[in-house]
């Protein structure tokens, strides 16, 4: 190194020459100096005072006016804009929850950013683990991302059971919702059933628009009964509604109330009525309608008439189901099913004299003897070679109707 | 040291032994003034004969507080400084417009040295060298003008986006408050050398919002040793320092992370190779700045008027594609623990930043490398944290708390304070769970930086600048000689009060040249005269015992596990003394005497 640089750097460096005694400040008293260290720290104290208090006013107007321009552009849908302006604000207010809680959802809308979001996230549950609103996007993070039902369903009941500033009970509900419509959609029947229940109970019998949307979980954890009560009690409030309609139409199907829900499925209007789905139970209930000996308001010869058709048709639906299934291999329901199946054909051929259209019209016991057969048949049909159509489905139906069974 | 009977731990070491208590000294006041009329100026009087009658350590005590309120205050005003030049010529936004990037650290560039050149002359640098050279050469002299200038000039710089930080700035502005307070207060020079290190703590504790890491860190790099007249005057200094910075500031932490747990002990290794992540960027940065540092030096002077405006075009144009770069960074390094940047760009914002800082702190530009180092190790943590993650989804520790480690690993490699650098990270956080990782990684770095560069940052700059400050690294590491490795467990005789000269005789005939201790009780040692008793023990009768030959004592006595100095200053003319049990005062262990402590000392190998 040269000489010349050392020396100049000795001189920039914190080498400063002592002052002598001669050249040092003028002497005074320690009472003195002490007496100037606390004036000086007074006025310190209040020129830091004056500057810290402008400094944050200003910070403060700096991190707000950043904060409403994100919020505008969530508003306008636009939310990376957003994500800049939160950006920019949390740089003033850093840890402001509010800007950090808009930050992470604003990072939730723009998509492929739930990391990011999740990380602020985890920042504010520590701070505050019985937010109703940090535990909600915690939840929908954990569920959209995959995470084990464990952490979806903890952050969801953390966000039902957490606070809420604004309007608690109807955030709840919705939260609730929202998590059975999770559990719903991913299978998660059991645990769903519990948290519809659950919905159902907190449900206000006034709303008419939340007890639909509880009726319509019901249908789909098929808790057939509660959905009935719920549904004849929105069609107190609308008869003519077609949601509630065709609710309450499914339920009556369901229960094998076919009779009854098809004079709901009738009563909807024709471009819900032609919806696959209604269409399909609408079909059903007028050929169960139709092959239904039991139906009251029929005469004598026209229940027979049923009877005999119904035998046919069971033992016609036996014989082609055993020449299907010969010859391949089953399980024990299947083989249970066809072995049924044998027992009952042969019983149709053996009792083809007693089940006459005399006998069946004179002897109500051999008429319901001959009605099981055709049941069981049926039902053990569907066992061995699924589901029919046409008359053998409707007499299916039928059967399960009968035996309490819901379809 | 321990002399004849006293019991152990009674023996008080004066550090002032020429200054009596002011208290014992002071003249009572005369009952006449007791009746003089209670004016402002008597009572003023009183209570300034009060602070006064104070010890002179409990002053020390109380003037550690004044100074870390008052250091306190001036980096409030610092750091609000600091952020509006920043807001002023950069803007408020985190992507600024280009020209104000470009023109911003170009123009204050040309300020900051003129300045620099003109105004402030000892401005120059990170502040922490400067405090040491006070400490060791000025006598704890800081010129006040210093802490004016290092206010303005690290204002402009770092607020218009030089890669430099607040921190080293403030604490030499606290170690010139304290400096400027002792000297109009006359304390003696031992004080003055005292009270600037006191004032540092204070001023770094302040800007980092963290006491603990700031006395560490004073301790770990400028003062070098644990000293108990010292250390509780930096502790409160820092303490006052952070509760006022607090009462403006705000108490928040510098980052936020999630917890986390390391979920299984093999986790422990993704942290390791941080560590080795960790050392070879502090190694790129501290060759990089050691290379070039004494080639700029060489450049013709007037080059300096342009240096720092040259650093700030470069980093201009840097940030006008990266402005992240920019400035202290501490936003950026809370928004990559929130997991923003993938980790191409953490490794591309970790490269270019040590790339700037260099730039920035070679080009002379007022500021510290603190904050710069915590935003590589931040950005490095990072992009290890996500590679990891990307090899081995089932690592628990998330990216910010790679990042979090990071910082730590670096600021451990870099600066070489490792234990400043474990409770940092506790600090800046407020986070205990990354305790582990942080500690592992940090000695693993530690290890490398100290293996492939030999010399600190600090003891480098120091002596590029051509100043033989101490080192303190070497202080810390250097193995002191103990007592054990300089005692004989042969060539003494102990001998009990009761026993007859003609035994001892002897004894002594029997080991030519062994010395005689008399243990006339556990703990009192006495030396017998050799000649005496080999004189009395041809007439001795059996009632002629040890007691009636010639000895010298109390002997000061010495436990092998005591240091060879603490042995010279206990030895004075005792030609050997005893060493014994901790456990058992009578019981004797070995014998020390001065040629061989001396004989040790020259068998120890130098330092470096």
């Amino acid at each position: 190194m040269r000489y010349s640089s050392v020396v100049a750097s000795r001189a920039n460096l914190a080498t400063p020459k002592i002052p002598s005694a001669n050249a040092g400040p003028r002497i005074y008293s320690r009472e003195a100096v002490l007496l100037s260290c606390c004036i000086a720290l007074i006025l310190l104290l209040g020129f830091t005072a004056l500057v810290s208090r402008i400094y944050h006013m200003k910070v403060h107007t700096m991190a707000d006016s950043w904060f409403a321009q994100g919020e505008a552009n969530m508003k306008a849908g636009n939310p990376s804009a957003a994500v800049a302006a939160y950006r920019n604000s949390l740089v003033y207010s850093p840890e402001k929850p509010l800007y950090q809680l808009h930050l992470a959802q604003a990072l939730v809308a723009m998509g492929d950013h739930d990391a990011q979001a999740q990380s602020y996230l985890q920042v504010l549950w520590v701070q505050s683990p019985g937010s109703g609103e940090i535990n909600l996007e915690l939840a929908r993070i954990a569920a959209r991302r995959g995470d084990g039902l464990s952490d979806v369903l903890r952050y969801y009941h953390s966000a039902i059971d957490g606070e809420w500033s604004e309007n608690p009970v109807a955030t709840r509900w919705q939260v609730r919702r929202e998590l059975c419509e999770y559990l719903l959609a991913h299978g998660q029947i059991r645990q769903a059933r519990i948290e519809v229940t659950s919905l159902a109970d907190n449900t206000p019998a006034d709303d008419s628009a939340r007890e639909l949307a509880v009726g319509q979980m019901l249908l789909k954890i098929e808790d057939w009964t509660r959905a009935q009560t719920i549904f004849r009690a929105l069609l107190t409030t609308d008869r003519t509604n077609p949601k509630y309609l065709e609710g309450a139409g499914t339920v009556a199907f369901e229960l094998g109330q076919y009779g009854v829900a098809r004079e709901y499925f009738d009563k909807l209007p024709p471009a819900l009525r032609d919806t696959p789905e209604v269409t399909r139970m609408l079909e059903a209930s007028h050929q169960v309608l139709a092959a239904n000996p039991y139906l009251s308001g029929l005469s004598t010869a026209d229940r027979v008439r049923r009877a005999e058709n119904a035998i046919s048709a069971a033992a016609a639906r036996a014989q082609s189901c055993i020449q299907t299934q010969s010859g391949t291999t089953h399980s024990v329901a299947v083989q249970g099913a066809l072995a049924k199946m044998h027992l009952n054909l042969e019983q149709f051929q053996r009792m083809q004299k007693d089940w006459n259209g005399r006998n069946l019209g004179s002897f109500p016991d051999r008429f319901d003897a001959a009605m099981t057969a055709v049941f069981d048949t049926e039902s053990a049909a569907a066992v061995a070679c699924g589901e029919s159509q046409g008359a053998d489905r409707a007499l299916w139906l039928l059967g399960k109707s009968r035996s309490g069974q819901p379809n | 040291m321990v002399v004849g009977k006293k019991p152990l731990g009674t023996t008080k070491l004066s550090t002032t032994p020429q200054e009596m208590p002011a208290a014992e000294n002071e003249p009572a006041v005369p009952q006449s003034e007791a009746i003089e009329p209670d004016t402002f100026a008597r009572r003023w009087e009183v209570w300034t004969h009060e602070i006064f009658r104070m010890r002179e350590d409990r002053f020390f005590l109380f003037l550690a507080v004044l100074i870390g309120v008052m250091s306190g205050l001036v980096v409030v005003c610092f750091r609000i400084f600091i952020e509006w030049v920043q807001i002023t010529l950069l803007g408020p936004s985190l992507a600024p417009p280009v020209m104000r990037v470009v023109l911003a650290p170009t123009l204050a560039g040309m300020v900051v040295a003129l300045l620099a050149i003109y105004v402030f002359p000892h401005v120059r640098g990170s502040g922490v060298n400067q405090t040491k050279a006070a400490v060791y050469i000025s006598n704890g002299y800081v010129p006040f003008i210093t802490v004016i200038g290092k206010f303005v000039t690290c204002a402009i710089a770092i607020g218009s986006g030089q890669s430099l930080g607040p921190e080293d700035p403030s604490l030499q502005i606290g170690a010139g408050i304290a400096s400027l307070i002792g000297r109009r207060l006359r304390l003696s020079t031992e004080k003055l050398r005292l009270i600037a290190p006191v004032g540092a703590a204070a001023g770094l504790a302040a800007a980092f919002n963290a006491p603990i890491s700031a006395v560490l860190f004073v301790i770990e790099e400028v003062i070098g040793t644990w000293s108990a007249g010292v250390l509780g005057a930096v502790v409160l200094a820092a303490v006052s320092s952070v509760v006022t910075m607090r009462a403006f500031l705000g108490a928040d932490s510098l980052f936020s992370v999630p917890p986390f747990r390391v979920a299984r002990p093999g986790e422990m290794l993704a942290y390791v190779v941080l560590g080795l992540a960790g050392g070879i960027a502090s190694l790129i940065l501290l060759k990089w700045i050691g290379w070039a540092r004494p080639k700029i030096k060489t450049w013709p002077h007037w080059t300096l008027y342009f240096q720092p405006a040259a650093a700030g075009l470069v980093i201009g144009l840097i940030g006008t594609k990266v402005p992240q770069v920019m400035g202290a960074g501490y936003p950026i390094v809370d928004q990559m623990m929130h997991g923003q940047f993938v980790w191409k760009v953490l490794l591309l914002l970790a490269a270019l930043k040590i790339f700037a800082t260099g730039v920035s702190f070679l080009s002379g530009s007022p500021g510290g490398t603190f904050a710069p180092t915590l935003f590589i190790g931040a950005m490095l943590g990072g992009a290890i944290g996500a590679i990891e993650h990307h090899f081995f989804p089932s690592l628990t520790g998330t990216v910010g708390t790679f990042a979090l480690v990071g910082i730590g690993t670096l600021f451990a490699g870099f600066l070489r304070t490792p234990i400043t650098a474990v409770f940092m990270v506790i600090e800046l956080s407020g986070n205990y769970t990354a305790i582990l990782p942080v500690i592992i990684s940090t000695m693993v770095a530690y290890t490398i930086s100290r293996t492939y560069q030999k010399v600190p940052l600090f003891d480098l700059l120091a002596r590029q600048d051509g100043l033989v400050l101490p080192s303190i690294e070497e202080k810390r590491e250097m193995l002191s000689l103990d007592v054990e490795d300089a005692m004989s467990a042969e060539g003494s005789i102990v001998v009990e009060p009761g026993q007859t000269i003609t035994t001892i005789a002897k004894q002594a005939e029997a080991n030519p040249g062994a010395v005689l201790l008399l243990r006339v009780n556990p703990g009192n040692w006495w030396l017998l005269d050799r000649d005496d008793v080999m004189r009395l023990a041809p007439d001795a009768s059996p009632a002629t015992t040890a007691i009636l030959a010639k000895s010298k004592g109390p002997l000061p006595y010495l436990f092998r596990d005591q240091t060879l100095a603490e042995a010279l200053q206990s030895m004075g003319d005792w030609p050997v003394l005893p060493v014994i049990s901790r456990e058992d005062l009578g019981k004797l262990e070995g014998i020390i005497t001065l040629a061989e402590t001396l004989k040790a000392f020259r068998k120890a190998p130098p330092a470096e």
